[in-house]
């Protein structure tokens, strides 16, 4: 009974992670109708600066602070520079374009810091928590405080603010936004920076569990497409519901089950990615569309 | 008329532009030339790995391969507007199916090749059955899936040699013939290629290719006017598998050691890369991608591992920008715009040798 408590505050820790990441995802396909799989890359780069920055002295806390904003305004400038330019191309386009920025930052990433897995240093304490007779690692308890935290933030930020009304206005009509008035442009670069701060969390908050290397990010963003489409993929809650239930999914298969381990865990998004687009592709919170000839 | 022609000749382009692909009508009106190209073509590849050293021998099989492994993808996406980031996972099922029966079955090599494009045709089909189901977007991101899961299925399994990777026996060419083994495995990667590529453009310029292509330029309206989308998909999903399967088998071949890792979602995206960047829904594209898979890496590697990546992925962003046809379609608009240049200048000559004389 241990074990499987245990596994499963771990589970959702995990998940929690992949829902943060999907939410991300959503944040964009909600506003281009595109999922963006350089997500995780861009999560990726922020890490290693932040990384960086704490090699240089910085506390570790604040250099991830910095690398939100920068991960911010780069996310904005390369929706600028290079997504608004295929905005009106066709979605093979489009996709391909966040393929192509998976190379590239994922190149310069293994050419700017090589390929040796560096140690990120966890924010918070090591050592388990005590509850009862229910040990639980810090760094769980951490992530999961964080992502609280975090999610209530972008939750009041698009229900309680102007700014938020706008940017929701923006995702469900963008035509509709500009003939009202918004300035469409300048609020999807912020969609867009919005998401790239969201990654830069997850990829400081993984950091600790994996390894720092040019790799990290591939498997994390399998988990968090299965969240996307297990919540629907333009369902902001689902998403973080269907990463929490992908994690906890994961941890218990991992454990329990035999011949799937530690290594073969990776499996497990994509049985539920498959069983899901086979049987309700809209996921579980998704709105179903329909498409007239 | 039967059902085919129906759907062919009742869809329209959707946005009415002249199409990047021309599947269907091929320049036939320079058959001269192209059977001279053609020869030529032929002539230097087969002399050609007699004037190179062993390493550049076996460069220019790989291009080959990369080549047929882009063809593959080529035939989902440029003619169906599928994209596979996953098609790095049937690299994997022709490459360890060949591996295997070769290393742990003892199988000769030949039997082997064949029985890994099958395999990955086989799978392909498999999945294109359950594929067409998902459209578009949704599928790209199973594919995704597929290809990140590859690298770890294959370390667990003891049979692929687990983390170490697989040995695949080397092989011998016939003594009799007197080659290097580099360039006996370059006559037998020549071969297959060239038959798969004629294969793919009997394929695309045929009644299927054609239907193909009306579904890929609006499925909804296939489907409307009677199409079987599912059956037809599954069939080029199928063929498309066998190419890069193919390639994956001849991968094992020229080698000879299968590493897990090799068969990730970096080769997923790198061959999506290299069919936009030569040419998506080209023959030529795919060529042209092989070439670019096989010999950017080895130029740019000079420098930094990494800036592969780095330089395939901005090439890639400046081609979807401003060259959305790839190479292929940019040779073509240049040799359109030259051949009436040359032509004319042609007939100036003539007239002033006439005038002359």
């Amino acid at each position: 009974m241990d074990v499987f408590l245990q596994q499963t505050v771990d589970g959702l820790a995990v998940g929690a992670l992949y829902g943060l990441l999907g939410l991300a995802l959503v944040l964009i396909f909600r506003s281009t109708g595109l999922i963006n799989f350089a997500q995780g890359e861009f999560a990726l780069l922020s890490t290693y600066l932040a990384f960086s920055l704490t090699v240089a002295g910085i506390p570790l806390w604040a250099a991830g602070l910095t690398t939100m904003a920068i991960g911010f305004m780069g996310a904005a400038i390369i929706q600028l520079v290079v997504i608004r330019r295929v905005d009106d191309a066709p979605h093979l386009a489009q996709l391909i374009t966040t393929l192509a920025l998976f190379l590239v930052i994922n190149g310069f990433v293994a050419w700017a810091w090589g390929f040796r897995p560096r140690v990120v240093p966890s924010l918070f304490p090591t050592g388990v928590i005590r509850i009862g007779d229910l040990r639980f690692v810090a760094h769980s308890i951490g992530t999961l405080l964080v992502l609280l935290l975090v999610m209530f933030t972008v939750y009041a930020i698009f229900k309680w603010t102007r700014f938020g009304l706008v940017l929701r206005a923006v995702s469900s009509d963008r035509d509709a936004s500009r003939l009202v008035g918004i300035r469409v442009g300048p609020m999807l670069m912020v969609g867009w920076g919005l998401a790239a701060s969201l990654g830069t969390v997850v990829g400081l908050l993984i950091a600790p569990r994996l390894l720092l290397d040019p790799t990290m990010m591939f498997g994390v963003l399998v988990y968090s497409i299965a969240a996307v489409a297990l919540g629907g993929f333009d369902s902001p809650g689902g998403a973080v519901l269907g990463g929490l239930i992908i994690g906890v999914a994961e941890n218990l298969g991992g454990t329990y089950v035999g011949w799937i381990g530690a290594d073969l865990k990776i499996t497990v998004p994509l049985a539920i990615l498959v069983g899901v687009l086979l049987v309700r592709p809209a996921g579980l919170f998704g709105t179903i569309r329909q498409v007239r000839v | 008329m039967n059902t085919a022609d129906a759907i062919a000749r009742s869809i329209e382009k959707p946005d009415g532009s002249d199409d990047v692909v021309h599947a269907t009508a091929g320049p036939r009106g320079r058959p001269i030339i192209l059977l001279v190209a053609g020869i030529l073509l032929a002539t230097a590849s087969l002399v050609l790995p007699h004037a190179l050293a062993g390493y550049q021998v076996f460069q220019l099989s790989m291009a080959i391969i990369w080549a047929l492994a882009a063809l593959g993808l080529n035939l989902l996406t440029g003619y169906t507007g599928v994209v596979s980031v996953g098609h790095s996972a049937f690299f994997a099922v022709g490459a360890y199916t060949t591996g295997v029966l070769m290393a742990v079955g003892g199988w000769h090599y030949l039997p082997a090749l064949v029985a890994g494009g099958a395999a990955s045709g086989v799978c392909g089909a498999l999945v294109g059955g359950a594929a067409w189901r998902v459209r578009g977007l949704y599928f790209a991101l199973v594919t995704f899936a597929v290809a990140a899961v590859v690298p770890p299925v294959a370390k667990r399994i003891d049979v692929t040699g687990g983390p170490q990777g697989l040995l695949v026996p080397r092989v011998r060419s016939p003594a009799v013939l007197g080659v290097s083994d580099e360039v006996w495995i370059y006559y037998i990667v020549l071969v297959v290629a060239t038959v798969l590529f004629v294969g793919a453009r009997n394929l695309v310029r045929g009644q299927t290719g054609r239907v193909i292509v009306a579904v890929r330029d609006n499925e909804i309206s296939a489907a409307a006017v009677g199409g079987s989308i599912g059956r037809l998909k599954t069939i080029m999903f199928g063929y498309s598998a066998l190419f890069t399967g193919f390639a994956g088998s001849l991968y094992a071949l020229a080698v000879g050691f299968l590493a897990p890792d090799a068969f990730g979602i970096l080769l997923g995206i790198s061959l999506v890369a290299a069919i936009v960047v030569g040419g998506l829904g080209t023959l030529g594209g795919a060529l042209i991608g092989g070439f670019v898979l096989q010999y950017l890496p080895f130029y740019a590697g000079e420098i930094h591992r990494a800036l592969t990546g780095l330089l395939f992925g901005a090439a890639l962003i400046v081609i979807i920008m401003f060259f959305p046809s790839g190479i292929m379609g940019g040779l073509r608009g240049v040799f359109a715009r030259l051949s009436p240049l040359v032509l004319s200048g042609w007939r100036y000559i003539e007239g002033s040798v006439r005038a002359k004389s």
